[in-house]
């Protein structure tokens, strides 16, 4: 064996676990929910799936609560540009010398690396009805019927849009700060020798220049936003009646409270074909404003 | 080319691997005499596999915490038992909890025996293959141990598992509190009355009442379960939308927001205080739930309390109601594993557990079903060392009382369904009566879809 083969033998040898991983609990289970998007197959009932064609998806489109994950779903894509242009103004202000420049870089960091389940709770106790602070203050301002928060159906989905635009900064913060650290500081010095004034320099230099970032964080925000599941699950699991139910936790209920994998199996296929849809989009429309 | 050889074997290999793991996965108990066979061996196979040195190993899984009286079940069986010895294992009885039994079910892991706390999951696992019909085991006859009641766990007249415990949903009681109110423990009573009991018991930071998720249900429920189990008119439409339910909706939206006596719905399901600890810490004067409220009640270590606890029956819709049936019942349902290679010894297990061995789990408040079982010795145990913190005379009353019990048999979709519907209704975004006919519509359009 020549060295070139032994050095791509070892390439596989180190893929391989990864690998394994990856066919099992990835490829095999998307291929399987493939398959079982045309069928009827309810787990744990003894019987087979049986072949129905398309009527998961006729069943789908009557669905009044499928209709509700829909535009739940679509809210919940607000927060991605929100806590971009924040994470982004962030970054700018903590790239320049600031006081406790780095206390507040690990700050803003910090829900990041916090586990998403902590992070949760942690809003839940802000966004108490009763006892909570926020609606404390609220009182304390002279609002005697502050809002409900996650315990009203008129009010549940704009809490969880809060939580996920504070939770989205921190790693946008951080990968914009890596941007910013690569922009050639011979282009804002020449900007500014030029008389471009600091909002200049911000929306017709640096942000253009950073554009690929500004891409790259667009569309995994969308994406995560779309599977975003843990973290309204654990508070709401998708109440109250239904008003912070989004595609995966109603796919996660049609598959795992009612064992209805091949209906589940449709809704997450078809939340699959959106996510590229948006994205393909994304990836058409950088042309017009991502520079290279 | 040769690159693309190693890459296509790379790949062969690692899916062979990969498939090797998950069936390695499928038969976890290596033991040669371990409990559960693969899913191709045949449900019906005959007992008579015990003739072995080895011990037989038998899997157990239930979903009360160990440390609440099945360690010590187990513990008592194995040292009786040297030639059976049982593992428990424990799931959580949610739906997580209850998936992962399914699948454990269903991907033959080692599962012997189980229990099953839902008739509608209990019928799913049945329907699926996953019960032995324990009637095949002659010497045990589930009717004349646990009497007619067990009757509510037949599928296709048939008993696929054994109810080892009974008891209602009650409400317990903080007695301290009514007896500074001069409140009598109630014996008998309507939503009228619990409402009039939470108000004057209501206090700075003390709620008058607490109650589990969605326990609203119960009254509900309980007004149309000697009508039909699946809670339906004689012909076969929904029996939600009547002047019952439309009352019990009333009276729970006014202890809510007009009384301010309970924590509102949807503020609690969004909260989640533990009910259990809110009660032993005396921020709630009432508590509606079941008798798993006595893990807490019992621990006077973690959670040490100065109050009496007392008991009430559930409350019927109104007092004078005589077609109520409270929630409750015979329970606990173990279900014997056909994939099991010791069907026998899982019997002989169940059959000890039910006549005697689950005197343990008394502490954490299970009242044995069998009439064999020695009443007096779970009762001795259930209290053991905190006799003086309860009102006997009430929880007993209340617990082994003659009081009509019942399960519903409402299908699980239907019942999550509904939920939403509370939601709405506990919000203020429809009226009692509005509600009571969205109950109806859920349930018909469920009950349609069952029938096609």
């Amino acid at each position: 064996m020549n060295w070139m083969k032994r050095q791509r033998l070892i390439g596989y040898v180190f893929i391989g676990p990864n690998l394994i991983g990856m066919t099992v609990f990835m490829l095999i289970p998307a291929l399987f929910s493939f398959y079982l998007m045309f069928t009827d197959w309810v787990f744990a009932s003894g019987q087979p799936p049986r072949f129905i064609g398309l009527d998961n998806f006729r069943m789908m489109v009557r669905d009044d609560l499928f209709a509700v994950s829909v535009k739940n779903t679509l809210l919940v894509l607000i927060p991605v540009p929100i806590s971009i242009m924040l994470g982004f103004l962030i970054a700018v202000m903590l790239n320049n010398r600031t006081y406790f420049q780095k206390t507040l870089r690990a700050f803003f960091f910090a829900p990041y690396f916090t586990s998403g389940i902590a992070i949760a709770f942690v809003w839940m106790v802000l966004f108490q009805p009763t006892n909570g602070p926020i609606n404390a203050f609220l009182r304390s301002v002279g609002i005697s019927e502050p809002p409900l928060w996650f315990a009203s159906p008129d009010t549940a989905m704009y809490a969880v849009l809060v939580m996920m635009t504070a939770g989205g900064i921190g790693y946008n913060m951080i990968i914009y700060l890596a941007a910013l650290q690569e922009l050639s500081s011979e282009q804002l010095e020449a900007a500014r020798i030029d008389g471009a004034t600091f909002g200049q320099l911000l929306r017709q230099i640096i942000f253009p220049l950073v554009s690929p970032t500004t891409l790259f964080l667009t569309i995994t925000g969308f994406i995560g936003s779309i599977k975003g599941f843990g973290m309204i699950y654990a508070i709401t699991q998708g109440g109250p009646a239904n008003s912070t139910t989004v595609f995966s936790i109603f796919a996660y209920k049609k598959a795992f409270s009612f064992y209805e994998m091949g209906y589940a199996s449709a809704v997450s296929w078809t939340m699959f074909l959106i996510i590229l849809f948006i994205t393909l989009i994304q990836w058409a429309g950088q042309k017009k404003w991502v520079h290279y | 080319m040769k690159n693309r050889k190693w890459l296509a074997a790379g790949v062969a290999w690692s899916v062979v691997a990969s498939l090797m793991l998950v069936g390695c996965s499928g038969n976890g108990n290596g033991n040669g005499n371990g409990g559960t066979e693969g899913p191709a061996s045949s449900p019906s196979a005959k007992p008579g596999a015990t003739a072995n040195a080895d011990p037989i190993k038998l899997t157990f899984w239930g979903a009360v915490p160990v440390e609440n009286g099945p360690q010590t079940v187990v513990d008592n069986w194995n040292k009786e038992n040297p030639d059976i010895q049982v593992e428990y294992v424990r799931f959580v009885n949610d739906e997580a909890g209850n998936l992962k039994l399914d699948t454990a079910l269903v991907s033959s892991q080692p599962v012997d025996m189980y229990v099953s706390y839902d008739y509608s999951l209990y019928e799913k696992r049945v329907k699926a293959g996953n019960a032995l019909d324990v009637g095949e085991f002659t010497d045990f006859g589930v009717e004349e141990k646990m009497g007619e009641g067990a009757a509510l766990w037949k599928v296709d007249d048939k008993y696929y598992g054994v109810p080892t415990s009974k008891g209602p949903s009650f409400v317990w009681l903080n007695k301290d509190m009514l007896d500074a109110k001069g409140l009598p423990v109630p014996t008998e009573w309507g939503l009228d009355e619990f409402r009039e009991y939470a108000a004057k018991l209501k206090d700075d930071n003390v709620w008058g009442l607490a109650q589990s998720d969605y326990y609203f249900n119960v009254p509900i429920n309980g007004s149309m379960l000697k009508k039909s189990l699946t809670l339906t008119n004689p012909d076969g439409t929904s029996a939600f939308d009547n002047p019952l339910t439309v009352k019990t909706l009333q009276v729970y939206t006014d202890m809510m927001f007009t009384d301010k006596s309970l924590m509102p719905h949807t503020e609690q399901i969004t909260s989640k205080p533990a009910l259990d600890q809110m009660f032993v810490k005396g921020e709630t004067a009432m508590l509606f739930s079941t008798n798993q409220v006595f893990r807490t009640t019992n621990n006077m270590a973690e959670y040490p309390r100065t109050f009496k606890v007392a008991a009430a029956p559930a409350p019927r819709v109104n007092k004078d109601q005589s077609d109520y049936i409270n929630a409750g019942g015979l329970g606990d349902v173990i279900s014997i594993n056909p994939r099991t290679k010791h069907p026998e010894a899982a019997q002989k297990f169940i059959k000890w557990y039910a006549d005697s061995g689950m005197l343990p789990m008394a502490a954490g408040g299970r009242v044995p079903a069998s009439k064999d079982f020695p009443v007096d010795e779970a009762v001795a145990l259930m209290f053991k060392g905190v006799e003086d913190t309860y009102d006997l005379d009430s929880i007993k009353r209340v617990m082994f009382g003659d009081l009509p019990l019942g399960l519903s048999r409402l299908d699980r979709k239907t019942g999550s369904e509904q939920q939403a519907i509370y939601d709405n209704v506990f919000s203020r975004k429809l009226t009692p009566e509005e509600g009571a006919k969205e109950l109806a519509r859920v349930h018909n359009a469920n009950l349609k879809t069952s029938s096609q």
